[in-house]
């Protein structure tokens, strides 16, 4: 009885159910996965054997996306390890030259969740074949159909659940009729059909884009990041000249101040993270952890600050104050206002801080209002008070203010210092609830390090009503030390290539698409538009029905709220794509579900994803998509690993015959709905995008000429050669000279100019272009007190868990089968709680909250209740299904534990979503008040 | 001086995330609620010095194992190299070893009905492969090698740095050395599980 | 100060119910022989009277033990491995060559003590002569010199008994008193403390079965054997005296035995509390020591009873407390490990019991029990009361 047989068998006897889906769902004991889940007896087929093959690829257990190698036998992937070329899982990667032969003998690091992978792939509750509800929504009652009816139905529409006509894909498709004659800004009805995507990463969102928006023309295509972190790239990118992500360089800095991101069991990546982080420890580097929890950050730090939620632009605001008072910054980066001024002091980026701004428009003032001779592309700066073109000179006045052609102006640091003046250093303390010696010693600490300190942050800070601008604060902290694009320092990470061809690539990609539409109108998340270009705004003025969002884009919760409150149209047709907005976004659980259950507001909800999942099984249509081990991508790494990786994903195995890619569903609908840019000529004439390796073959085929040091004298064989690598990598080049080889050089931004000339359509008040605190405040910026909630409900990411999509892992369900509600040792006994009481945790939108089990630990700060994400599922398998009239019995152990999400705070100014930060458009995760009693 | 594999867990590094125990089971098929590897963690001080400590626990390949010592049948035995290990084939299945390890390493494994703990891997090290764990350490805490060699990296780690093994004073002789390893994480505070924490 | 665990990785406890009633059959077993073996071996007439019972008693008790111990085994299939290797460092290894070797004495012993009476069993005829015919091997031989000889191997046999019997139980103690890893078990005492207790229950049990062997055998219970009872109910007392000592010995060794060992005298007596105070010790040994103090109560054959009856419960709680309860203190970890008989263990069980039972109940009633002082009457119907 060995595994193989053991486990093949299991393979073959689910390849037989596969025919009839309803006995594939019976109890999970009933196929023989199970019985190989539960591991058997025999080690298991060694990575010298012969006979099995490797299978390079990459990871999706999260986001992090490391490179990933899977061991194949007979069609079997029987365990998963690292891809050995590759930076992301081996401080030494195997030379990219290497013979895969030999690579097999060096594996990468995984996670334990990409370890798991297997069981993602093998879990027998995976949807194997099109589901159709059979009941009412919601009621988990499902009809097997085949992939033909279930397009025909999707596109036809009809009287589909004998409830009345629904309109399909067809007719929705109406690309010129407009949604709204009197407001014709809201685009074709086409429109009304919306693709929400949860995680949906680079290549596959392109390929989803190209259908989406450019054949079936409508313009809402939305992908989740900001229930992420939009606000950190957000506030990032209006600092460091549009990138979005920076991560120190932890080979050779010295201090690392850690905002709230969670090192050690989640960030990005996780895996090469949790190796940078060990060895910068064990180097002697210094770490600050500013976390309300004790995270395995902070215990790993020699200083955590345990700030109060919300309060991280305080402890910044507060450090810049000393920093400045106490001429702590590093003066000569900062006075430097030109990129040439720069170069001359071994600088590649610098800042505006010397920039005059107007105190009238708000916008910096240009050469050609100073009467100076220069042009509006100039900035102005004062040089001994003297207003001077910022182009002309090496050094300028980092204080002053002046009237230049009768316009009142500050420069840009001068307005910075004022700004972090606003409060005294006792009132920050008072605000992050820790002492203001505190402040004053890591302050001191942080510039004590010249260039190579660095301030890092992620979700933290910036998961707020004011996660923007806390970000902001800590972007300026970097500016201040002048680390920008420094080894050892802050940096934009290493390089890739781009697998779309732009930039000299051998395909074009997204230009080889004849007949494609371009998508007009507005969003129905209103992002990336002004609500002063709205008919709305012209009839109403302020404030808008709901916020709009110029500054950034994707607003995961606000299409969600749009779609429920028809605003500002109604949809037709959701097309949800491995997303659980239910369970992911904090406090909408109820109001969504209530408003997916209504055909009225949402007439056609399909759903692609791998099991019955929390939101999918509120949908018309559960069609099977495949897992990330099935699956194609292209993409690059995080800033956090340096050195070139340019890694693609590719099946290792399809475990479930009926089971398809989105790519090719979407390939299959537009074929059928004659759509361009798919079919026999989909690149155009002769070059056909029938299955998604027509269009993976091209991204791996630009790598390869991007790349030009690929071998291989014909296209098929440099792709081979890739493919067989799982990518293009080079951990080397990662530094030039002192800088690192990759650069932001470029004008980096203390004061947003952009921001402080955009306009809050819910006050029509201009938003702030510095940094500045706030405290929790509703869309209409009133500010949210909820007496009576003594705790803040926050959470974080256990090293074991990936968001909604790991219950269905054993091996790590079993590490901790129940999370648990975390509160502070001695506030718990103050409230007469016991470790391990059940307790229910409730707020003032959500009466009747969530019940789990109570941990007192001395590692959460008073006043904060926290509980890992991963738990709290009502279904992802834990429920009974009902499929073709069987029953197929539910994994409870599925539906353990608690996700605090349901507890946090609704918007009640505007309803059905959750709190949110209107510039950088992120859910707040972190602000909600709430209570804690015994249950 | 003949090999002597051994294994050290650099507590410095660790960040508790459990990987080396999901790793094990994937490689080795150890069946769901037994372990050959698992990851204890503490957190312990009164707010705000607070502290949190890891130990990473296996089969500790003893100089002189009680396991082996109380095997009727021999099925327990010790290679040149100092592995453990279990004969599959002869064991009975007594579970005296279970209760006469000192540090919980042994399980029956209920699919093979025999008594079963880490191998360190044998098959893997016989084909020059690392331990699963070890070679999925993401933070590179674990280090596995032949102490005996004084140009391994094991016997440079051990030289340079402190450190100490589980429960000393049992005449095992251990052999997994943890670096900066907690007190309170090496061995069970007995008096507060049975006190209920009053003492 | 406070600590957490974030983790409870779950171990079980491996050894159950089926080691604690291996331990104390072979007690059982060991101390009924060596109680009778006083009359053969040591020459204590009175004794002579009660050797049969007891010898079969023993064999039996230990027939049935390891019984326990084979279902216990993951691989019950393999039990020969354990006579195909010797491993001198594991207690479990040598006990079973004893558990081989005792037996077999005890048998010869028995052989001798049995002979004459089978031999004169042969022409009362009928199914009994028949199985003695059988057992006599043709041994029939009624002469002086063969039955001075039946005496003699009596005596050699029994002499090698009774060390035997202090082995076969005293390295079931080994089995625990070598495990350095669980404080709970790890004593010099532990190889005496289950003598001690195996003498306590031993006496009771033989008490209990002699009088009901003498009751069917031969219609009442004689007043010599009334006096022999009272006489062990004596005996009792001083086992009793002297386990109850080694209890507390043990139990004060531990308590200053270092933090473990504190830590294990603490759960014995607050966690374990009711079975280990209340069980074990009052009720196992307190109340039948006090009871059996008094000449009166002696002589008092229901009171002997209770007596008896309490030390068995007790003796039995004893062994679990120790087994089971010495592995419920983690060795890693923080948690107490919970255990939960099986429902298939306590079938075992019982199964083992009955069967024990009825192989003594037929044994007694074909093997001749004359005695000093008792003939048998002229066909008794098996186990069918007695006529008076
Ligand atoms: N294990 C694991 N790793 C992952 C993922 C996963 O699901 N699991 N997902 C990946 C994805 S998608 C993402 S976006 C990243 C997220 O990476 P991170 O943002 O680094 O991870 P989180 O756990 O979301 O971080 C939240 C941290 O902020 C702390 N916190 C809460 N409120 C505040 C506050 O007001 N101020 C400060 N300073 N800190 C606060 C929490 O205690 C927690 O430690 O992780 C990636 N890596
Ligand atoms: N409490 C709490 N909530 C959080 C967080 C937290 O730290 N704590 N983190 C937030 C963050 S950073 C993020 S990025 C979001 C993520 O939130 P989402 O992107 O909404 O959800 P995911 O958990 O990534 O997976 C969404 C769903 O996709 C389906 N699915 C799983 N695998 C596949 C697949 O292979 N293909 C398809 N088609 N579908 C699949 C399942 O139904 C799964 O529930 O969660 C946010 N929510
Ligand atoms: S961090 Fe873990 S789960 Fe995420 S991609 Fe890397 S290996 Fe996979
Ligand atoms: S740790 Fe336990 S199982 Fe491993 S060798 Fe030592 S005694 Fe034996
Ligand atoms: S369980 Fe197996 S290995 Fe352990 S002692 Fe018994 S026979 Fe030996
Ligand atoms: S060495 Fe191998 S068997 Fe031992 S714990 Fe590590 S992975 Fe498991
Ligand atoms: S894999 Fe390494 S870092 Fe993770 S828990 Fe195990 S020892 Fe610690
Ligand atoms: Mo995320």
């Amino acid at each position: 009885m060995t595994t193989r047989r053991n486990f093949l068998k299991g393979a073959t006897i689910l390849g037989t159910t596969m025919a009839v889906a309803p006995l594939a769902f019976a109890d999970t004991k009933s196929t023989e996965i199970p019985s190989w889940k539960q591991g058997s007896p025999t080690e298991d087929t060694l990575d010298t054997d012969p006979s099995v093959q490797f299978v390079h690829s990459v990871c999706l257990g999260c986001r992090s996306d490391c490179s990933l190698r899977g061991k194949v036998k007979d069609g079997i992937v029987l365990k998963l390890d690292g891809n050995p070329y590759s930076p992301m899982t081996l401080d030494n990667p195997v030379p990219y030259a290497t013979d895969p032969k030999e690579a097999r003998k060096v594996a990468g690091k995984l996670c334990p969740r990409g370890q798991s992978g297997l069981q993602l792939l093998y879990d027998p509750l995976r949807v194997q074949q099109p589901l159709k509800r059979a009941g009412k929504r919601g009621e988990n009652k499902w009809q097997a159909i085949s992939w033909d009816q279930a397009y025909k139905d999707i596109i036809e529409g009809g009287d589909l659940f004998g409830e009345g006509n629904v309109e399909g894909l067809k007719v929705v498709r109406d690309i010129t009729t407009p949604i709204d004659p009197d407001a014709p800004e809201l685009g074709p009805k086409a429109n009304q059909f919306v693709f929400l995507a949860g995680r949906i990463e680079n290549a596959r969102a392109e390929l989803t884009k190209r259908f989406i928006n450019n054949a079936f023309g409508t313009i809402n295509w939305f992908e989740h990041t900001t229930v992420c972190e939009q606000s950190h790239h957000i506030a990032s990118a209006q600092t460091f000249a549009t990138k979005n992500h920076l991560k120190p360089d932890f080979e050779n800095a010295k201090l690392i101040m850690n905002f709230g991101a969670n090192y050690g069991e989640a960030n990005f990546p996780m895996n090469g993270l949790s190796r940078k982080l060990a060895n910068f420890k064990t180097k002697g580097g210094k770490l600050i952890t500013v976390d309300p929890r004790f995270s395995v950050s902070a215990s790993h730090s020699d200083i955590w600050v345990p700030v109060l939620p919300g309060s991280d632009a305080a402890l910044a605001l507060g450090m810049i104050q000393w920093i400045i008072d106490n001429k702590r910054y590093d003066k000569a980066f900062l006075e430097a206002p030109s990129k040439d001024a720069a170069a001359k002091k071994g600088e590649s980026s610098w800042s505006d801080a010397t920039y005059l701004v107007r105190t009238d428009t708000g916008k910096y003032l240009r050469g050609d209002e100073a009467g100076l001779g220069g042009t509006k592309d100039d900035y102005v700066v004062l040089v001994g008070g003297v207003p001077t073109l910022a182009g002309k000179v090496d050094t300028a006045d980092l204080v002053g203010e002046a009237t230049v052609n009768s316009i009142a102006c500050k420069t840009v640091f001068q307005r910075l210092s004022e700004r972090a003046k606003e409060k005294s250093l006792d009132d920050y303390a008072k605000i992050c609830d820790i002492p203001k010696e505190q402040i004053i010693r890591v302050a001191d600490e942080f510039t004590s390090y010249g260039k190579l300190a660095v301030a890092d942050f992620y979700r933290g800070p910036v998961q707020h009503t004011n996660g923007f601008q806390a970000g902001r604060a800590i972007c300026v902290l970097n500016l201040l030390v002048g680390n920008v694009d420094h080894r050892g320092g802050y940096q934009s990470g290493g390089s890739t290539l781009s697998y779309m061809g732009d930039k000299n690539g051998r395909y074009l990609v997204a230009k080889l698409h004849p007949g494609a539409v371009k998508p007009t109108g507005i969003r129905i998340s209103r992002d990336q538009a002004k609500y002063e270009d709205s008919t709305e705004f012209k009839k109403n003025g302020y404030p808008a029905k709901r916020p709009w969002f110029p500054l950034t884009k994707d607003v995961y919760q606000e299409v969600v709220a749009g779609v429920v409150d028809g605003y500002p149209y109604p949809c037709k047709i959701l097309w949800l794509h491995m997303g659980t907005p239910a369970y992911s976004i904090p406090a909408v659980k109820d109001k969504l579900i209530a408003a997916l259950k209504d055909t009225k507001k949402i007439p056609l909800f399909i759903s692609t994803d791998i099991v019955i999942g929390d939101t999918s099984m509120f949908s018309d249509y559960i069609l099977p998509d495949v897992t990330y081990m099935e699956q194609w991508c292209a993409q690059g790494a995080g800033p956090t690993i340096l050195g070139m990786v340019a890694e693609v994903r590719q099946p290792m195995t399809h475990a479930l015959p009926q089971a398809k890619s989105v790519e090719n569903m979407m390939i299959d609908i537009a074929k059928k709905m004659e759509l361009s840019g798919f079919g026999d000529n989909g690149f155009g004439s002769g070059m056909p995008l029938n299955k998604e390796e027509d269009w993976y073959y091209k991204m791996v085929a630009n790598l390869a000429s991007q790349s030009g040091k690929i071998p291989g004298a014909t296209e098929e064989e440099q792709i081979k050669y890739i493919l067989d690598r799982g990518g293009v990598f080079d951990a080397s080049g990662a530094y030039d000279g002192l800088m690192m080889k990759n650069k932001v050089a470029n004008l980096c931004t203390i004061y947003a100019e952009q921001v402080a000339t955009t306009k809050d359509a819910m006050t029509g008040k201009n938003f702030d272009g510095l940094p500045l605190y706030l405290p929790v405040m509703n869309a209409k910026d009133q500010e949210i007190k909820d007496e009576g909630y003594p705790f803040i409900a926050t959470t974080y990411k256990p090293a074991f868990h990936s968001h909604s999509r790991t219950v269905s892992a054993p091996w790590l369900m079993e590490i901790l089968p129940e999370n648990f509600i975390e509160m502070n040792n001695e506030e718990g006994e103050k409230l007469g709680l016991k470790d391990g009481d059940t307790v229910r945790v409730s707020g003032p939108t959500s009466k009747e909250g969530v019940i789990g089990k109570l941990r007192l630990r001395p590692g959460i700060r008073p006043g904060v209740v926290s509980a890992c994400v991963g738990y709290g599922h009502w279904n992802y398998g834990s429920a009974d299904t009902i499929i073709d009239g069987k029953t197929v019995a539910g994994d409870k152990s599925r539906g353990k534990g608690v996700n605090i999400n349901y507890a946090m705070r609704l918007d009640d100014s505007i309803g059905n979503v959750c709190l949110e930060d209107k510039i950088g458009g992120s859910c707040s995760f972190y602000d909600s008040h709430v209570k804690v009693e015994k249950a | 001086m003949g090999k002597r594999y051994a294994m050290v867990i650099d507590l410095r590094k660790c960040v508790g995330c459990h990987a080396c125990q999901v790793a094990c089971k994937s490689e080795n098929n150890v069946p769901l609620g037994v372990f050959r590897n698992w990851v204890e963690e503490l957190e312990t001080g009164k707010f705000p010095n607070v502290s949190r400590h890891r130990l990473p626990r296996l089969c500790n390949h003893c100089e002189n194992p009680s396991c082996l010592n109380v095997c009727p049948v021999k099925a327990t035995y010790q290679l040149e190299d100092g592995t453990v290990l279990v004969d599959y084939d002869r064991c009975i299945g007594c579970k005296y070893c279970i209760a006469a390890c000192p540090y919980d390493a042994r399980f029956i494994n209920p699919e093979r009905n025999t008594a079963e703990k880490c191998t360190y891997c044998h098959e893997r090290l016989e084909v020059g492969l690392q331990p699963a764990c070890v070679n999925t350490c993401i933070s590179g805490a674990r280090v596995f090698g032949d102490i005996n060699d004084p140009n391994s990296e094991i016997a440079k780690i051990i030289a340079t740095n402190a450190v100490t093994v589980s429960k000393p004073e049992t005449n095992n002789r251990p052999q997994t050395y943890y670096i900066k390893a907690d007190e309170k994480a090496l061995r069970p505070n007995l008096l507060e599980i049975v006190t209920g924490g009053e003492k | 100060m406070s600590t957490v665990h974030f983790f409870n990785t779950p171990h079980q406890i491996y050894w159950g119910l089926l080691i604690a009633l291996y331990f104390f059959y072979t007690g059982l077993s060991a101390g009924s022989f060596i109680l009778t073996s006083l009359g053969t071996v040591f020459g204590i007439e009175k004794y002579k009277k009660v050797s049969k019972v007891g010898v079969i008693m023993a064999i039996i008790l230990l027939a049935f033990a390891p019984l326990h111990l084979l279902f216990d085994l993951a691989q019950p299939g393999r039990f020969l491995n354990l006579f195909t290797s010797v491993n001198p460092t594991s207690a479990m290894s040598w006990g079973i060559y004893l558990l081989i070797l005792y037996p077999v004495v005890l048998m010869f012993y028995a052989w001798y003590l049995f002979r004459q009476d089978m031999v004169n069993g042969l022409d009362k005829g009928g199914m009994k002569a028949s199985i003695y015919k059988f057992l006599l091997f043709g041994k029939k031989d009624m002469s002086e010199a063969a039955k001075a000889n039946d005496k003699k191997k009596q005596k050699i046999f029994g002499t090698f008994g009774v060390p035997l019997a202090l082995l076969v139980h005293g390295y079931t103690g080994f089995i625990l008193g070598n495990v350095q890893a669980r404080a709970f078990w790890h004593t010099p005492l532990m190889p005496i403390i289950f003598l001690m207790s195996a003498m306590v229950s031993g006496t009771g049990l033989f008490i209990i079965v002699l009088m009901l062997v003498e009751k069917f055998k031969f219609g009442k219970l004689g007043d010599d054997i009334k006096a022999l009872i009272s006489d062990m109910a004596n005996l009792m007392k001083w086992f009793i005296l002297v386990d109850g000592t080694l209890m507390v010995i043990y139990f004060i060794v531990l308590w200053y035995s270092g933090e473990s060992g504190y830590a294990a005298g603490y759960f014995l007596l607050h966690n374990e509390g009711w079975s280990f105070l209340g069980l074990e010790n009052i009720l196992g040994l307190l109340v039948p020591f006090l009871l059996m103090l008094s000449k009166k109560a002696r002589k008092n054959i229901p009171l002997v009873v209770l007596s008896s009856i309490l030390t068995i419960i007790g003796v039995l709680a004893m062994r679990i407390n120790l087994v089971i309860g010495g592995q419920k203190l983690p060795l890693t970890g923080s948690k107490i490990i919970e255990y939960v008989a099986s429902g298939r263990d306590i079938t075992i069980i019982l199964g083992i019991a009955v069967a024990a039972a009825v192989v003594l109940t037929i044994l007694y009633s074909v093997l001749p029990m004359n005695r000093p002082g008792a003939e048998e009457k002229k066909s008794i119907p098996v186990s069918k009361g007695v006529e008076q």
